[in-house]
């Protein structure tokens, strides 16, 4: 028996890197669940986890506030000319409680010339304007807007793309500002208290002495057309209703919560909850915030205990941050695979692989934070279906790695998983929605399986497809290319391609089913259907291919590549063509990206027909 | 690592084109295509002293005849799908009828008014040249354009521009809920 | 040199060759490309029957129509006999190839469920508002010409006229009438509005002297019907009654006098009359608080069918049709404020093919595969 020469085993350090590192990545991960330091004595974390009603959920404050910034801003946060950066959640007290502050920080990006100009600004290197900026411009923005809305969305110019865009955030900023309080109140809760003692009670008695739809006239009108605008513009529904009550909604708007006060004996708690907090925020007296907050806090736990247990998981989960922890790890797997293969073999793949492990942990767990949170399946729109492809190809690439450990499963699962959590960060920041709608027609099963299907074939697609770029780089530049490195990639591109053409087929024909429950048509050359479809020819043509003895090596995975381009097509491209090409932003850039994306395939293609040999092999 | 706001709440993501549908369905809501066709009682009015209905042989709609001394004033009520090809095509091909040129549209505000019979809004004109005079009001309803047109002599129009708003007023649809 | 006959053997041999399977899957692959994008022009409707439900793709070359790509059913029949040339030839009948045979089988019957639904298969549409009754569906978007004569007092005689007739122009004899029919102008699509000065009218009679109608390219959005509009002329004899303007577009039916009697003359979507009865009680539609989004919607509906002696409700909402008659209603969308119900209504007797199909295609990929992977499994412990 020969004896074991270990060459790695020069010190401690090296054997032990492994565990070093998942330890301090560990700890690393375990820091980022602490909740973000408190900047002033207001208790905005605790704000920042009251429930509210939005877009058919109840979410935490915290969410409007990164989601109305995000979408306003393209980013979470802002910078004050002076240095000074605000959270999104200050953002959100200011404009909620403070506009006229608020509206003087620069939030709202804007980059197309024409829509400055518009406004009588011309372009300079400054992104970001003021709700002040475009305050005065308000009817032009709105009078353009309703220009453009008349046009078909593929034949809009970009400056009507744009100009449409503008004006949804205008909008949204304009209802955030006029959700808890008429904007522009100084004494809120004394605005209330006068409502409760003499304008309740005057509508009241109108109400009682005239015949329904008679007009109410003069000041009382004026009042009453404030609460009423509070009513119907509210961005989020803040007060819950219990049970039993009379009002088929659970969650109210504000301003139905001070109507409300006409007809009943006193104010829903949330209203003076708010009042308060609106009113010492204003008068920087944290005290009085605090007190009310924790109040209005203890009152919510008792009448909505389980909205306020997940508002306050998906404040932590906002915060945390999973997706972007694994991504770094990913990063770091990627560059522990390399220099695996150049240096200290067994224990940098030995590093890699548990690293992987953590990182797809997290991965994990943010999915199915998110699946519990929304009460969906994993895959709903294309920011989620970035996160589950990713997944999908990093289990599948552990699963290799674990089967070979030679590093290739480890290289490809952190490339993707790295590279598809990016892309779900772009689609993030530049979504052209606020909200993603909700399960309409009891889709949720067909979500869970149909879509669930196809982006597990996207995602092992791309696997099969990264697998064969490696193959090819590998083939041409590597020095310590060999046999038996070969046959195994050979061997996974041709097993991932079996599963990608299973799990394709299969979630193409669920797609054809749930449209024929739906409405009668199994097939119907939809783009989406013909998207999906491309990817079951290819894959299928990839294996007749081989069955009939026309892709040995080499052409096998020159055409898993190709598998990469029509796979990226299919998942973006058809999005593309209901919206055109020309549109404004997001989708211009898109297209851009996948064709460049094309392009490097492209040339992994022509690498991988073409022999490069720098190594002199006998 | 710059500061990237990358799990970000699911809000933001735009949704797959309609994701929550299947595949080819269409869109749900909304006026559905076309309005379903007219049916011979779907609208009603009061006629006014001194209109003679003419048989509606043209259409099953409305035609009236005013006449006073010699003179001719002719109400036809037509109503088309859509929006029937829009307001500004229709109001200058109505002045061409009386020989006057085509307005623009942004000087379309002034060039016609805004009225609301019976709280329905509608688009009225009044043009006037070489003697002849036209008023006629536009109402845009459901999935329909009705056109309901004056034209004849100057003086007797005018004249019967009052009833003209009162017949207006008078209107009926048997579907009076979708106003 | 002699060439030899191929001889029915050889034919199917190379009938059944990988070479053939590949090159239909490619022609697929870009059939589906180029058809896709041509929808974004001429809508789905269009795009279907031009690439994918045709036999040959053409396009113009100068003056000509010349076909330059096969269309869906060239393709998909290379596939069928290839497929067939392969089960007769080609696939060995053992065990270990039971997932092929089975997934190839099903194959089989995909594709040719999808031939018959495309051909046999009808679509149409019924909207319906609360307290309607309807006993015929519509056609999106074909269209008819319709002259009615009131022959009792709740019955109508009607005479209807498909538009395909009528786009043939020439003279149109109806039987049972006192009048024939000239299509003076036949216009596909229309664009119609109120008449201007100096137009000439080819109308001579009706709401066509007042309304202009001008021609405008076919609609390429499949949520827009096209406008169909025709000029007609009525003639007894030498003798014309008139010349109306009959359009899709217009809001209410015509009528003129001939032999003292009174006609309607209309054009509207072409309708399948159904042997029953459907009136729309209750229409319901819930949405998700705070948001216009649908949860779900709802149509209660009465249905009469007196000669099978059925006269029940029926409730029909999201995934939940309504079959009868061999046709299925499905609640399909809403409009005006919830008083109008739309239903798809579809007649496919193929129906049930691609269930069993694509359960068949699935099962034998996974015996294949798994089978693959057992292999695998076995070979490195």
């Amino acid at each position: 028996m020969k004896p074991k020469v270990n060459p790695e085993a020069e010190g401690v350090l090296p054997r032990r890197l492994p565990a070093a590192l998942v330890i301090l990545f560990s700890l690393y991960l375990l820091s980022a669940l602490m909740p973000p330091k408190p900047k002033s004595a207001f208790d905005l974390n605790g704000f920042a986890q009251l429930p509210v009603l939005n877009g058919g959920r109840t979410k935490p404050l915290d969410t409007i506030a990164r989601t109305s910034l995000l979408l306003i801003s393209g980013k979470q946060s802002v910078h004050l000319d002076e240095g000074r950066t605000l959270s999104a959640m200050d953002w959100l007290a200011d404009v909620l409680f403070r506009p006229a502050q608020a509206s003087t920080y620069p939030v709202f990006e804007i980059d197309d010339p024409d829509v400055l100009g518009l406004m009588g600004i011309q372009q300079t290197a400054k992104r970001r304007y003021t709700f002040a900026d475009l305050e005065p411009h308000a009817s032009d923005i709105e009078h353009q807007a309703e220009q453009a809305e008349q046009v078909k969305p593929e034949q809009r110019t970009r400056f009507q793309t744009a100009i449409l865009n503008m004006e949804n955030r205008f909008a949204l900023y304009q209802k955030l500002q006029n959700t808890l309080q008429i904007a522009g109140s100084e004494n809120w809760v004394g605005d209330l208290q006068e409502f409760e003692n003499h304008l309740g009670p005057e509508l009241k008695r109108h109400v009682a002495n005239h015949s329904r739809g008679s007009e109410l006239v003069g000041p009382l009108f004026r009042e009453l057309e404030k609460y009423r605008f509070l009513e119907h513009v509210a961005e989020f529904y803040p007060l819950p209703l219990p049970r039993a009550s009379l009002n088929p909604r659970r969650w109210i708007s504000f301003g139905s919560g001070v109507l409300a006060r006409v007809q009943s004996d006193k104010y829903h708690p949330g209203i003076m909850a708010y009042a308060t907090l609106s009113d010492a925020w204003r008068n920087e007296d944290p005290i009085a915030f605090n007190q009310a907050l924790h109040d209005y806090r203890q009152w919510l736990k008792t009448m909505v205990p389980d909205e306020t247990d997940l508002a306050h998981d998906e404040f932590i989960f906002n915060y945390a941050e999973p997706f972007y922890q694994s991504m770094i790890i990913y990063l770091v797997v990627f560059l522990l695979a390399f220099l695996s293969w150049l240096v200290w073999p067994k224990i940098l793949n030995q590093a890699a692989f548990q690293l992987l492990l953590l990182a797809l942990l997290i991965h994990t767990i943010g999915l199915f934070s998110r699946m519990v949170l929304q009460g969906r399946p994993p895959v709903t729109n294309l920011y989620s279906s970035a996160i589950f492809v990713g997944w999908v190809a990093v289990i599948l690439g552990t699963g290799l790695e674990k089967i070979y450990r030679n590093g290739i499963g480890s290289m490809v699962a952190s490339v993707i998983g790295f590279l598809t959590l990016i892309i779900a960060h772009h689609l993030a920041s530049s979504g052209d929605t606020l909200e993603m709608m909700r399960a309409v027609l009891d889709s949720n099963f067909w979500l869970a399986t149909h879509v669930v299907c196809i982006t597990i074939g996207y995602g092992s697609t791309f696997l099969s497809g990264f697998l064969a770029t490696l193959f090819i780089l590998r083939r041409n530049f590597d020095r310590g290319w060999n046999e038996e490195t070969a046959t195994a990639l050979e061997r996974m591109v041709y097993g991932i391609v079996c599963f990608s053409m299973f799990f394709s087929f299969l979630g193409t024909i669920l797609g054809g089913i749930w449209a024929d429950q739906s409405w009668g048509r199994f097939w119907g050359w939809d783009p989406k259907e013909n998207g999906a479809l491309m990817i079951v020819l290819w894959n299928a043509f990839i294996l007749h291919a081989r069955w009939g003895g026309f892709a040995k090596r080499s052409n096998l995975m020159v055409m898993a590549v190709f598998g990469n381009i029509v796979t990226a097509f299919s998942w973006f491209g058809v999005n593309m063509l209901g919206i055109g090409l020309h549109s404004y932003g997001f989708m211009e850039k898109t297209f851009v990206w996948l064709l460049i994306f094309a392009a490097t395939q492209i040339i992994v293609m022509a690498l991988g027909l073409v022999r490069i040999s720098f190594s002199r092999r006998s | 690592m710059p500061p990237m706001a990358n799990s970000v709440p699911e809000g933001t993501a735009p949704p797959m084109m309609d994701s929550e549908l299947p595949p080819g369905h269409p869109p749900i809501g909304g006026d559905p295509g076309m309005a379903p066709a007219a049916s011979s009682k779907e609208i009603s009015w009061k006629v006014p002293e001194g209109w003679q209905e003419q048989s509606p042989s043209e259409m099953r709609v409305g035609s009236f005849l005013r006449k006073n001394n010699g003179k001719q004033a002719d109400i036809s009520v037509v109503p088309l799908s859509g929006d029937a090809g829009g307001d500004l095509a229709n109001i200058n091909r109505w002045r061409g009828q009386i020989s006057l040129g085509p307005v623009a549209d942004n000087d379309l505000p002034q060039q016609s008014q805004k009225i609301a019979p019976a709280g329905r809004p509608m688009n009225l004109v009044n043009y006037a040249n070489q003697g002849k005079r036209l008023v006629a009001a536009i109402y845009h309803r459901g999935g329909r354009t009705w056109f309901f047109k004056m034209t004849g002599d100057d003086a007797l129009v005018a004249a019967t521009k009052p009833s003209f708003l009162e017949f207006l007023n008078s209107l009926k649809f048997n579907d009076d809920k979708a106003d | 040199m002699t060439t030899k006959p191929i001889s029915p053997p050889d034919l199917l041999e190379r009938l059944s060759s990988v070479k053939l399977t590949l090159t239909c899957l490619g022609l697929a692959m870009i059939l589906v490309v180029i058809g896709t994008l041509a929808q974004m022009n001429m809508g789905t409707f269009a795009a279907q029957k031009e690439y994918f439900n045709s036999w040959w793709i053409f396009t113009t070359l100068g003056d000509t129509s010349v076909p330059f790509f096969p269309g869906g059913l060239t393709i998909g029949a290379l596939w069928m006999a290839n497929l067939l040339a392969a089960f007769t030839v080609k696939f060995k009948y053992r065990r270990e190839d039971a997932g092929i045979l089975v997934s190839h089988f099903g194959l089989i019957l995909l594709l040719a469920g999808q031939f018959l639904t495309q051909t046999l298969a009808h679509e149409s549409n019924m909207p319906i508002q609360i307290s309607q009754s309807r006993n015929y569906t519509e056609s999106f978007r074909d269209t008819e010409l319709v002259l009615i004569k009131s022959a009792s007092n709740d019955l109508d005689e009607v005479t209807s006229i498909p538009a395909s007739i009528l786009s043939q122009g020439g003279e149109i004899h109806p039987p049972r009438l006192p009048f024939y029919l000239v299509v003076r102008h036949y216009m596909k699509n229309a664009q119609l509005g109120m008449a201007g000065a100096g137009g000439h009218s080819l109308a001579t009679q009706g709401i066509g002297t007042r309304v202009a109608a001008q021609e405008i390219p076919t609609s390429s959005s499949d949520d827009e019907p096209n406008t169909t509009t025709i000029y007609l002329d009525v003639r007894q004899g030498s003798q014309s009654l008139g010349v109306w303007l009959v359009s899709l577009g217009l809001g209410a039916p015509q009528s003129f006098l001939a032999n003292g009697e009174e006609y309607h003359l209309a054009i509207r979507p072409r309708r399948y009359y159904l042997p029953f009865t459907l009136t729309l009680k209750e229409f319901h539609h819930d949405i998700y608080a705070g948001t216009d989004i649908p949860k779900n919607f709802s149509s209660l509906v009465h249905l009469s069918d007196p000669a099978k002696n059925e006269e029940r409700d029926a409730l029909i909402y999201m995934n939940h049709p309504l079959r009868y008659g061999g046709k299925t209603f499905y609640q399909a969308s809403f409009g005006e404020g919830d008083r109008l119900s739309v239903f798809q209504v579809v007649d496919n007797p193929a129906s049930v093919t691609p269930y069993v199909s694509c359960a068949l295609v699935v099962l034998g990929l996974a015996i294949q595969f798994l089978s693959h992977l057992l292999e695998f499994t076995r070979k490195r412990p």
